[in-house]
């Protein structure tokens, strides 16, 4: 897929496990899983908000195009 | 006499099936649940799919043992009332007729009504088994798809063995020169046509529910 989420830089960055994430995000630990390993088809504007607001970040730094 | 046999066994069959349906599967436990208006109208149309499975089933039975008899004992006209050609009708003096003039036509019509009617309870227990494995909390699935296109090539094998019935009815009965009493049933390729666009729909349906759960 040519867009892919930088989600376990951000979390090494921020210094937060999967666990904790999920917890602070209201996700489960499956659904960030999928997000994490790229096998995710979407992403709802309010998840990518909920994880831009725990990991102090911009969509951005998040998701990355790489044609 | 077959009428009530018929009356008593769907009886039989709607108590149970409406018993079981208070009953919980892990125990006998009754938990008072909020029924949504789908899963309701699933529960009657299940109970109506279990009495044309046991209806036809039995009229396939009945249909055997009075052919059987008549095999022995022309003079028994056992097909009345049981709605071989529909409601109202009397097909005795016709089987009977055809019976005493040519004996294979007889049996391989006979034979391929008992089938006709077989494949009908064949068709009802696909819905029965289609009903069972729904789940309305993630309805979509390719196992249901499946189904529901298995029960369309069902509904035209239906349609086109109606031939074959039709088929052996003209010619037993002009052979004797009686008017054929078997029309072929259009309505069925209809309902196939209907059957098969909805399961192809249905598997649009799996497609957008697996995206949807990879959405995050």
């Amino acid at each position: 897929m040519p867009i892919i989420v930088n989600l376990d830089v951000m979390m090494a960055k921020r210094k937060m496990s999967l666990n904790k994430l999920s917890q602070k995000v209201d996700i489960t630990i499956a659904n960030l899983s999928i997000l994490k390993t790229g096998k995710a088809k979407a992403i709802r504007f309010s998840t990518l908000e909920s994880i831009c607001k725990v990991l102090d970040c911009q969509p951005g730094e998040l998701l990355e195009f790489i044609d | 006499m077959y009428k009530l046999i018929i009356y008593i066994t769907i009886a039989i069959i709607l108590v149970y099936v409406v018993v079981r349906s208070f009953k919980e599967k892990k125990g006998f436990k009754r938990k008072i649940a909020k029924k949504t208006r789908t899963e309701k109208i699933l529960k009657i149309i299940n109970v109506f799919a279990w009495i044309i499975f046991v209806g036809t089933l039995v009229k396939s039975g009945i249909i055997l043992i009075s052919f059987i008899i008549t095999l022995f004992n022309p003079e028994a006209v056992v097909f009345k009332d049981i709605g071989v050609f529909g409601v109202g009708t009397s097909p005795g003096t016709y089987f009977y007729e055809i019976r005493e003039s040519h004996l294979w036509n007889y049996i391989f019509y006979v034979i391929s009504i008992i089938l006709w009617t077989l494949i009908k309870s064949y068709l009802a227990y696909l819905i029965i088994k289609l009903l069972s494995k729904i789940n309305l909390i993630h309805p979509f699935s390719i196992e249901i798809a499946n189904r529901i296109v298995k029960i369309s090539y069902t509904l035209i094998f239906i349609w086109g063995f109606s031939f074959v019935v039709n088929f052996f009815d003209k010619w037993a009965a002009l052979a004797i020169g009686l008017e054929p009493q078997f029309e072929v049933r259009g309505e069925f390729l209809f309902i196939a046509g209907l059957v098969y666009l909805i399961g192809n729909i249905f598997k649009r349906g799996v497609e957008i529910q697996n995206e949807n759960k990879l959405t995050i």
